[in-house]
């Protein structure tokens, strides 16, 4: 329903009118019938016109019967006013120019604080839902906070269990083996070469069940966070080389060539061999397994601030939508013919573990029919990064474990005089024989990390009084080098 | 000299103990078998074996412990001692504790028998 208007007659068209209309025009409560001036071109009529009111140069053009009007005099003649005072009756009211604008201002701004009261309810509405919701957050926040810590409980309880269930199935494990393979080996009497046959099937499975175990534990570890890197200054060229060396004697059997493609430079990556070889044994082994004919590809990249490591053959193949499930766990898309080699389909997941626990990445292509290639990259040894590295995760898993860890730095004095004196390449050769000795002091797990004049290793779950015991052992042993070198 | 070299076997394991035993008989060796840390002591004392071969894991004491026990007891401190253990990390624990408790070598089990076989063979003949 349309809210009743207030019609108004406005006299006199100078400057106030032109605010006054502009005010107005758009008020829904009001409605301009008319602006009057003698003077057709006086700003107010302008603006009137320009906003589509009317004008005129006598006020009784506007006035009807029915209505009731209000007039505003803003023309401040003496003579308007006079006749307009004569004017009022029932439907026509004439206002002091000042009360009215008032009047119609005060009205305004009634209405916009009811507005605003109303916008100020919705407000506390909004404001008070948000506190709800903030709360409904909050506790949501504990719950999962609880969660979590039912959760990593639950995840040391899973290592502890693997660990526990093993050692349990190897100990069985043992003797099965070493029974049967004293049985196969006649030392409990001769057998027939069927019962040969069975016996080695029956070996081959425990090895089988070993490998699985075996992975089972690596995996679940790497998983729990609980894989300690016993990580060393490695060239990963020579490392690859020898690795495939180990598997000369397999290929050759399979008639299988292998291609190599190595950057010309040794390059130093900073890694734990062990876990390194156990991803290249994985890939290449996987290669040479699913592979009848063809060749197997190992390059090693230098790419500036990483090595890339790629593993290609020429064997079947994998699917596209197969890739992708390659990393996960049990995952096994080939079968291999002998049973000595059948997978554990934890290798890959495995791999992928230990990479990324490198901060490198691994990825496979793969076309089907054309072969598949493993790449993985493993950051180059960078000595910055990887002591800040090594404080992150130990700081880390001492606010986890509430556990001590200690930070040692040893700074050479005198490094630019010794510099100067006898060349780079000799005081750093110097350094990293004293480095090597004083490894020797660290627990094995530690490692002294060489930079320019300083050296770094980092304690973990080491307190001070320990930490300034094995300082004074590595000074000592220091000292005892000097002295060596001094003499030599 | 043809006396047969002694070996005494400690190990929680009666059925291994027994399969073990029969393959150190097989290569020529007299056996001895042990099923406790309790009285173990007692026994290399007594039996003075050639060479002992030890389960890390025993019920009743850390197989670590008690070759740590053997090396710090004079008359007996200079027999080899092969720790056995069905741990994954035993190479972490040779690391550390193995060298910590002076064991000589160290075997993960399952065993692979030649490999045993080498380990004997090379800490009998020093």
């Amino acid at each position: 329903m349309e809210q009743a208007k207030i019609n108004i007659i406005i006299i006199g068209a100078g400057e106030k009118t032109k605010a006054l209309l502009e005010l107005l025009h758009s008020h829904n409560t009001v409605r301009i019938l008319g602006v009057v001036d003698k003077d057709s071109s006086a700003i107010g009529i302008k603006c009137a016109q320009k906003l589509g009111i009317p004008t005129a140069g006598d006020y009784r053009e506007f006035l009807a019967r029915n209505e009731q009007v209000e007039i505003i005099d803003l023309s401040e003649s003496k003579e308007a006013r006079e006749e307009l005072g004569r004017l009022s009756n029932g439907n026509t009211k004439v206002l002091d120019s000042r009360a009215s604008i008032i009047g119609i201002l005060l009205q305004e701004l009634n209405d916009k604080t009811s507005e605003l009261e109303k916008i100020r309810a919705e407000l506390d509405i909004q404001s008070w839902g948000l506190k709800k919701t903030n709360e409904g957050i909050r506790t949501l926040y504990k719950e999962l906070e609880k969660k979590n810590e039912e959760l990593s409980k639950l995840d040391q309880l899973k290592s502890d269990f693997l660990s526990t269930v093993s050692h349990e199935l190897r100990t069985p494990l043992a003797t099965i083996k070493e029974t049967v393979l004293q049985i196969r080996d006649g030392l409990l009497g001769p057998t027939t070469p069927r019962q040969q046959e069975f016996l080695s099937m029956c070996i081959d499975n425990t090895e089988r069940l070993r490998r699985i175990i075996d992975n089972l534990l690596d995996l679940s570890k790497i998983e729990a966070g609980k894989t300690e890197l016993k990580r060393k200054l490695t060239d990963i060229m020579s490392l690859v080389k020898r690795t495939c060396m180990t598997f000369s004697s397999k290929l050759s059997s399979k008639g299988l060539e292998i291609k190599i493609n190595f950057s010309p430079e040794a390059a130093e990556v900073y890694l734990d061999e062990d876990k390194i070889i156990q991803v290249l044994n994985n890939l290449i082994g996987n290669s040479v397994k699913f592979t009848k004919q063809g060749f197997i590809g190992i390059s090693v990249i230098d790419k500036g601030d990483f090595i890339e490591c790629s593993v290609s053959d020429t064997g079947k193949g994998i699917r596209e939508e197969d890739l992708e499930r390659l990393f996960s766990k049990f995952q096994q898309f080939g079968q291999a013919a002998d049973p000595e080699e059948k997978g554990t389909g934890l290798g890959l997941a495995i791999s992928k573990g230990i990479v990324e626990l490198h901060r490198g990445k691994i990825w496979a292509e793969s076309k089907l029919g054309q072969g598949t290639r493993f790449i993985f990259t493993l950051p180059k040894y960078n000595p910055r990064q990887v002591l800040k590295e090594r404080i992150t995760d130990s700081l880390r898993a001492g606010l986890r474990t509430q556990e001590l860890i200690s930070v040692l730095i040893f700074e050479l004095s005198g490094f630019s005089a010794l510099e100067e004196r006898l060349g780079r390449q000799k005081v750093v050769s110097f350094l990293d024989d004293l480095a090597k000795m004083l490894q020797e002091e660290l627990p094995s797990r530690e490692r002294m990390i060489v930079e320019a004049d300083a050296m770094f290793s980092m304690l973990k779950e080491t307190t001070k009084a320990q930490a300034l015991s094995l300082k004074d052992r590595l000074l000592s042993c220091a000292s005892e080098f000097l002295k060596k070198k001094r003499a030599g | 000299m043809d006396e047969k070299r002694k070996i005494l076997i400690i190990d929680d394991e009666p059925d291994l103990l027994k399969v073990i035993k029969n393959r150190l008989e097989s290569w020529g060796f007299e056996v001895f078998s042990w099923t406790t840390g309790a009285g173990a002591l007692k026994q290399v004392l007594e039996i003075r074996p050639d060479l002992i071969i030890l389960d890390i894991m025993l019920p009743d004491i850390n197989g670590y412990d008690l070759c740590y026990k053997i090396k710090k007891t004079p008359e007996i401190s200079s027999i080899p001692v092969i720790v056995a253990t069905a741990k994954q990390e035993w190479q972490e624990d040779m690391g550390d504790i193995g060298r910590f408790a002076k064991a000589d070598d160290c075997i993960p089990k399952p065993f692979e028998p030649d490999i045993l076989f080498e380990k004997i063979n090379k800490l009998l003949s020093k």
